[in-house]
């Protein structure tokens, strides 16, 4: 294998980066930024809470492992049998963390100086997992707070009770840290487990982005990538039907206004949402419950919602709903005003008006985002998991038209697959 | 960094000119700053009101498809409390004319919009709708009702009411609900007059962008206004406590929340600054602090526990999540720790380690124009506070602390009041029918 380099540019942004296939099977995204002064570097692999069951070729049946474990090890592999990666760190200034969603474990850092020596230590823990059962121990204390934490979060628990009425089988359902049952049951033998299916290089990309040139990547890399054998992975997914599991639920928090989401599961024959699909969802949302929207103001007008009322098109492998939430004393008004609105565009069409302001206003949203590094590195991860560009959706917008957004409507949004989640008041 | 060029449009009217041609972005801001008195509960209504409609934009949804037509411009408003002020600010951040597609002059339309906000509300004969009032008083009244479903946040304020409670500072930065719920559109209209008049007011102008029209539109503007008496803050710092006060309080909640408040030992928010800065680092900073360390890493106590000083006040504030049970293990270790920093229980290593993460922190702001933005608004604690310090010479200053500040600075540091939020037992484990 050779290394095999790509210049990816966008005249119209004065944008470009390279696109690496490196020799040790990583895909490696570096984009200078000039007058930057400090360098984001992400390192990710595809993989996370809803990869709880796999099969790898040569093995004779599928593993099925405890939910939470890819949040886990994230933790996990921090830790090595000498100086842990924060220490390391702290050597040289970065600033370090990670994060493990649905579908994805990312280690990061950002530093204004010292960027080799940051990459040499982001590289090095990343590839070496150092996991013993007392090691092991200790994170379920520190886990099981962080998960204690998001329980008393409404937002968070809103939204994975509306998964949980959503989804019959699909793992997005399952928090991400799982719960403090499930992570009793992780040990040493089943985190390597997890890393050697998952943290294979060519399985994984590494994306570096502001204060960098490309050579300097490139010399780290050489020396520090240990070519990972080329394996196959079989996740399995259990058939999720169209059909929701029930189509209300509700919890009681110590809060002070009910909190809701109101979710419309949609069933795709690909797995993936390509990026069109999602700046049309966007387009769509924006126009139906945007803050320039009729709906908007009539809900603000009925002192029906306040300002936190926004929405969401939340997708992943084998998952897309689209997501309207907020607070409000009556959330079921909320949700008939929106299924009601929703019927009267899928009668009448979006009009060309709409159709053109909201598309001004998120391509200029598009535009900004690239002012950003830590955003820029993120996207670039995305991007490439999706086997796309990242500046492929300057070209989507431009090219996008009424007709497909009205198709995107016809085909998702639909009542029958509507879910209603809401969090009420404990009584103290 | 560029040069900055300082203006004064108006007497107590600051102007900073920020260019730079690094960004996809401007951002034109206004930050208002009053003492933490009189009509706060007006002004915390304000930044929400104004934000709302002008006279040209005379409602929510006109003002939000103007900002939709200028390429999803975003208008920010806020209020927050920095020592014993209050602060109300304003912002529009948008693409560069270059984006343009029908060749719009996009910034110099933020910058305007800006100003019609501020000087050209919406008014009927000469007072803010009523209608409008009562929509935001519910819509802010429902903010302030929502911080009680953020723990964290909760737990925090809860604990500076009762350090505070001879304080200015105790009064929330909205001041009271009660109070909020009862304005008047005559009340509101007194404050926004009062507020041009007598705050002490910083306009920033950051990116692309020729704001050579707005010292000359400021000076318009200003003109019809009487800006010759304008006011001043000043915060009163404690820099002893006399002995622990501990309170507790039960709510359902899974997660019981801890919150300490010590006194710094600062005389005023310049005394040895930078020294306490770094002692405060070392001590709950980053995942090499003390408290990361030992709490989290050590003695798997919780999840998050970190220190913070707020500098304007002179204060420091330790947080964290913790097991109910394990309340008095963990703030015995806190203790400990903050012994260990008095007693000087830390190697040059551990110094310098602080030194480079806050220094590579502080660069970074160099890298968006909101960032940018909000390092020369932060330090505004008066307008005749002209050392608006650069990131880089931030870093020059944190560079020279020594060990042995960090130990005098340390020893200052006295605890004042203990919080926890407790769980009353009704929200835990109520939810085993789940899976």
């Amino acid at each position: 294998m050779t290394t095999k380099i790509e210049k990816i540019e966008n005249s119209l942004l004065g944008e470009y980066y390279f696109r690496v296939e490196h020799k040790s099977g990583l895909t490696v995204l570096v984009m200078p930024k000039e007058g930057y002064s400090s360098t984001y570097a992400l390192f990710g692999t595809k993989y996370g809470s809803i990869d709880n069951c796999f099969k790898v070729s040569g093995d004779e049946s599928p593993t099925r492992v405890p939910e939470g474990i890819a949040h886990f090890l994230e933790h996990k592999l921090f830790e090595s049998e000498d100086l842990d990666a924060f220490e390391r760190y702290a050597k040289t200034g970065a600033s370090a963390n990670a994060y493990t969603s649905f579908d994805r474990t990312c280690y990061l850092f950002s530093c204004t100086g010292n960027f080799k020596a940051n990459l040499e230590i982001l590289l090095d823990f990343v590839q070496s997992p150092y996991f013993t059962e007392k090691t092991v121990e200790k994170e379920q204390g520190i886990i099981g707070q962080e998960i204690r934490m998001y329980k008393d979060v409404p937002g968070w628990e809103v939204l994975f009770n509306l998964l949980r009425a959503m989804y019959h089988n699909h793992p997005v359902k399952i928090d991400i840290a799982g719960t403090e049952e499930t992570i009793a049951q992780i040990d040493d033998k089943l985190l390597y487990k997890c890393y050697e299916t998952f943290y294979n290089l060519n399985n994984m990309a590494l994306a570096v982005v502001g204060n960098v040139e490309l050579d300097e990547v490139l010399e780290v890399c050489d020396r520090l990538l240990k070519p990972s054998r080329p394996q196959s992975v079989e996740r399995i997914f259990e058939n999720e039907p169209e059909e929701v599991v029930e189509s209300f639920i509700e919890e009681e928090l110590s809060v002070s206004n009910p909190v809701f989401n109101l979710g419309f599961k949609e069933t795709w024959l690909t797995p993936e949402r390509t990026l069109k699909e999602e700046i049309c969802a966007d387009i769509l949302l924006e126009i139906i419950a945007g803050n320039t929207s009729q709906l908007y103001r009539e809900l603000i007008d009925k002192k029906l919602v306040n300002t936190t009322f926004t929405t969401e098109y939340f997708i992943g492998t084998g998952f897309a709903a689209k997501i309207f939430s907020g607070e409000s004393a009556d959330p079921r008004t909320v949700a008939e005003l929106i299924r009601e609105k929703i019927r009267v565009f899928k009668e009448n069409g979006i009009s060309q008006e709409d159709f053109d302001m909201a598309k001004k206003k998120l391509f200029g949203r598009t535009i900004m985002a690239f002012n950003d590094i830590d955003n820029l590195a993120d996207s670039l991860i995305k991007a490439e998991f999706l086997h796309e560009g990242l500046f492929d959706d300057m070209e989507l917008f431009r090219n996008l038209t009424l007709e497909e957004i009205n198709e995107h409507l016809r085909k998702t949004l639909d009542e029958r697959y509507c879910v209603l989640s809401v969090i009420n008041p404990a009584k103290e | 960094m560029a040069d900055i060029k300082t203006l004064y449009p108006a007497k107590g009217v600051k102007l900073c000119l920020i260019p730079t041609e690094q960004f996809k972005t401007s951002i034109v801001s206004a930050i208002i700053a009053m003492p933490l008195a009189g009509r706060i509960e007006e002004r915390a209504l304000l930044s929400s009101l104004l934000r709302r409609a002008s006279a040209k934009y005379d409602d929510l949804t006109k003002m939000n498809r103007k900002l939709a037509g200028l390429y999803g411009a975003v208008l920010s408003s806020g209020v927050d409390k920095i020592g014993e002020g209050q602060f109300v600010s304003f912002s529009v951040s948008s693409v560069d004319d270059r984006f343009a597609i029908d060749g719009e002059r996009i910034s110099s339309e933020c910058i305007e919009l800006l100003l019609e906000i501020l000087f050209e509300p919406k008014l009927c004969d000469g007072v803010f709708s009523a209608e409008d009032v009562e929509t935001e008083k519910r819509l802010f009244a429902e903010k302030i009702d929502s911080e009680f479903s953020d723990k964290k946040l909760y737990s925090l304020e809860a604990m500076i009411e009762k350090m505070c409670e001879d304080e200015v500072y105790s009064v929330k930065r909205y001041g009271s609900k009660e109070k909020l719920l009862s304005l008047t559109p005559e009340d509101v209209t007194a404050a926004w007059r009062e507020m041009l008049a007598s705050a002490m007011i910083q306009f920033n102008v950051v990116g692309n962008c020729d704001g050579g029209d707005i010292a000359q539109n400021l000076r318009e503007r200003f003109e019809k206004v009487d800006r010759s008496n304008p006011c001043e803050i000043r915060t009163q710092i404690i820099s002893e406590c006399d002995g622990e006060k501990y309170f507790s309080e039960s709510q359902s909640v899974k997660q019981g929340k801890l919150v300490i408040g010590m006194r710094s030992g600062m005389k005023d928010k310049d005394d040895d600054y930078y020294a306490f800065k770094v002692m405060t680092d070392m001590f709950g900073g980053g995942p090499y602090s003390k408290l990361f360390m030992n709490v989290r890493e050590k003695m798997s106590l919780c999840y998050y526990c970190g220190a913070r000083l707020n500098r304007a006040k002179g204060i420091i504030v330790v947080q964290s999540g913790i097991e109910q049970e394990n309340e008095q293990k963990a703030v015995a270790a806190i203790r400990q720790q903050l012994e260990d920093m008095k007693n000087g229980v830390f190697t040059d290593e551990d110094i310098e380690n602080s030194i480079k993460g806050i220094s590579d922190m502080v660069l970074s702001a160099n890298d968006l124009p909101d960032t940018i933005n909000a390092w020369y608004s932060g330090n505004y604690t008066s307008v005749e506070d002209d050392e608006k310090v650069s990131p880089e010479e931030f870093v020059e200053n944190i560079q020279k602390v020594t060990a042995s500040q960090v130990k005098e600075a340390a020893k200052k540091v006295s605890i004042d009041t203990i919080f926890m939020l407790k769980p009353n037992g009704k929200g835990v484990d109520e939810d085993d029918d789940e899976d």
